[in-house]
């Protein structure tokens, strides 16, 4: 194989730095909540400054280098890790405005999540920026001091087979450490026209929360009177400790 | 021959440009002819390798080119792709939560490479081989490396007289036995309540297991039937290009060209290492958009399969050690602890690149019986793991 020329090694290189720079830049940005919020846990803020930080260290070497100084590899390799280096930042891209939803919810057995105790003891991370209400998490915190109150949540819609007739499902996901980890976070929804609420849709449910048991286990569920569909929030995610 | 009468063209440039002198800290270890020296007679240079630039192997290449294929499979077929948002975000957010500790890792270890003469490793090592097989695992604190750096470093430390035994234990426990590792082990699973517990119980199997495979490999085996013929020597290293090869980076003079230098190396390694990441966190991806949970509960229920498959993923996945335990973290609400403690313990051990460049350092035979070894070892010490936590419970 031969040979990259040193300037093609070099102007590489610094299009990855400048690149991921710019990307971390980028995520740390946004109104009213920054954009790394759609794929990491809120608190992890000093983590994205970390590394913008370091990137900016590392921006030095590409910059102050000349092209006779740059490791002699092959073309293809040059190119193949340039590409390599640069994917994620296509996907972030072209996935931005993409979240989870209720496929993903369904196959992380939502039904399941809506059950008292599937929070394992974890308790609520950051509120994002226009939650309003309690969110799913908060009710799954402490679900005996709110039994029989009134309750406001949002969430977005699942339906499916294993889902109560005349229910559906509310749910948002909650994530850990980054969205790789997220998990639904659920309740029951009773309501008149439940059948007619679009899966996938983002709604916000006033009711009274108590209990159902399904398939022996007890489900958090709000016996709604109102569910009224609403924009889709700028944090999808709620947060978890 | 004498190893301290043979200096190296970097150990020269070094000493030229104000580093710390090579000979001023005490050694322990006797400089005796090195058993490396009679078993490796030095290859010829070929005329075909003068004009041949060092790169990715054909191998190395082809698995690159499809994963880059694949992902743009997936991204020209995310309209009609349901699990297209679990596989784009799940990518997306386990590099972007791992790549800070890479970019620290790479400058760590560019620092290391340039301030830190290797003489003052091989220095800190007692001359009794039972000593030094305990004390080599440990080395891993004070000159973190990750695994990708790690087979250069330890060419030269056999190069230097260190015994087969410590030399395999530091290959093996370097990479996980650092602060740096700690550090991202624990960023990972942060708000999990014994996350202190996990950093040192990865800590301690990292340190336990690298000491026994050592101790045991460097019995079972001799220098002259463990190694390649001419592997340790003082030639430059082509197999990963983290320029940890003296060669590649002579040192600027003076306090802030050292730096330079450093950064330089640290750039280097960050395309090197941060490729890597980037090719597991998409096939962690791959793999999350197509579990379906539900049916995890036949893996959660029995110990030894879901060790099994992290164990299969740590080998397939090929991380970096700054970076694995966020792709563990990802499976903690559904896998036991033991299993992605096996992930996280298993990788920076073996993998599929590590095989590959323990090909250019190890026989056959010694592979073989290096990866056997780690393999049960990680999976009775986790399986025990999950048994005692059961019982805990």
């Amino acid at each position: 194989m031969r040979a990259a020329p040193g300037y093609l090694t070099r102007l590489l290189q610094l299009t990855i730095v400048v690149a991921w720079l710019g990307a971390y830049g980028w995520l740390l940005s946004g109104d009213p909540a920054p954009r790394y919020t759609r794929y990491l846990n809120a608190g992890f803020t000093p983590l994205v400054y970390g590394g913008l930080a370091l990137l900016a260290v590392l921006l030095i070497a590409p910059l102050g280098r000349r092209s006779t100084q740059m490791p002699r590899l092959g073309q293809l390799t040059v190119w193949v890790r340039t590409a390599v280096m640069l994917l994620p930042l296509v996907y972030l891209g072209a996935a931005h405005s993409e979240t989870l939803g209720a496929a993903a919810a369904g196959k992380r057995g939502v039904v399941q999540r809506t059950t008292t105790g599937a929070l394992s003891g974890r308790s609520a991370g950051p509120r994002a920026e226009g939650d309003e209400g309690a969110t799913l998490v908060e009710l799954h915190e402490n679900p005996d001091a709110q039994l029989g109150r009134r309750v406001e949540t949002e969430g977005m819609v699942y339906h499916g087979p294993e889902v109560p007739e005349g229910h559906f499902v509310l749910f948002r996901f909650a994530i850990t450490c980054c969205v790789a980890d997220a998990q639904p976070v659920a309740v029951l929804v009773r309501h008149a026209s439940a059948d007619l609420v679009e899966i996938d849709s983002w709604v916000r449910v006033r009711g009274l929360l108590d209990r159902l048991e399904v398939e022996g286990e007890e489900s958090l569920r709000i016996q709604a009177d109102a569910v009224e569909q609403i924009p889709p929030p700028d944090s999808p995610y709620l947060n978890l400790f | 021959m004498r190893l301290s009468d043979q200096s190296t063209a970097y150990d020269e440039a070094v000493n030229a440009s104000g580093a710390a002198p090579a000979d001023s800290p005490p050694r322990f270890l006797p400089v005796t002819e090195s058993p490396y020296e009679a078993a490796a007679p030095p290859a010829p240079p070929t005329a075909a390798a003068d004009q041949r630039a060092p790169g990715d192997g054909p191998g190395l290449l082809l698995f690159q080119a499809a994963a880059i294929l694949l992902a743009l499979f997936f991204l020209a077929t995310a309209g009609t792709n349901p699990d297209w948002p679990v596989l784009s975000r799940g990518f997306t957010g386990i590099v972007l939560e791992a790549l800070p500790f890479v970019l620290l890792g790479a400058l760590v270890s560019g620092f290391i490479e340039v301030f830190v003469p290797r003489e003052r490793i091989t220095a800190l090592l007692p001359a009794r081989a039972s000593y030094t097989v305990l004390l080599a695992g440990l080395l891993g604190v004070v000159f973190p490396v990750c695994e990708c750096a790690v087979i250069p470093v330890v060419r030269r430390l056999m190069r230097k007289g260190v015994p087969l035994s410590a030399a395999i234990a530091y290959l093996l426990a370097g990479p996980i036995v650092n602060p740096i590792v700690a550090s991202s082990t624990a960023v990972a699973y942060a708000f999990h309540p014994e996350v202190a517990k996990i950093v040192a119980i990865r800590m301690m199997a990292g340190y336990a297991i690298a000491v026994a495979v050592g101790a045991l490999l460097g019995e079972l085996f001799s220098p002259r039937r463990a190694l390649l013929p001419g592997a340790v020597e003082d030639t430059p290293v082509d197999g990963c290009g983290c320029h940890t090869c003296p060669a590649d980076q002579p040192p600027r003079r003076g306090f802030f060209g050292r730096i330079f230098t450093a950064l330089t190396a640290a750039a280097d390694d960050f395309v090197e290492i941060g490729r890597f990441l980037i090719l597991g966190a998409f096939f962690a991806g791959v793999a999350q958009s197509f579990i379906d949970y539900r049916h995890m509960t036949v893996l959660t229920s029995t110990p030894s399969l879901s060790i099994g498959l992290m164990m299969a993923l740590a080998v397939g996945l090929n991380l970096c050690s700054e970076a694995d335990a966020f792709v563990a973290a990802s499976f903690q609400n559904t896998l036991p602890l033991s299993a992605q403690m096996a992930f996280m313990v298993l990788g920076p051990m073996l993998d599929i690149k590590l095989l590959l460049m323990y090909t250019a350092l190890f026989r056959r035979r010694m592979i073989f019986a290096l990866a056997t070894l780690v393999l049960v070892l990680v999976f009775a010490s986790m399986r025990a793991f999950a048994y005692f936590s059961a019982g805990a419970a």
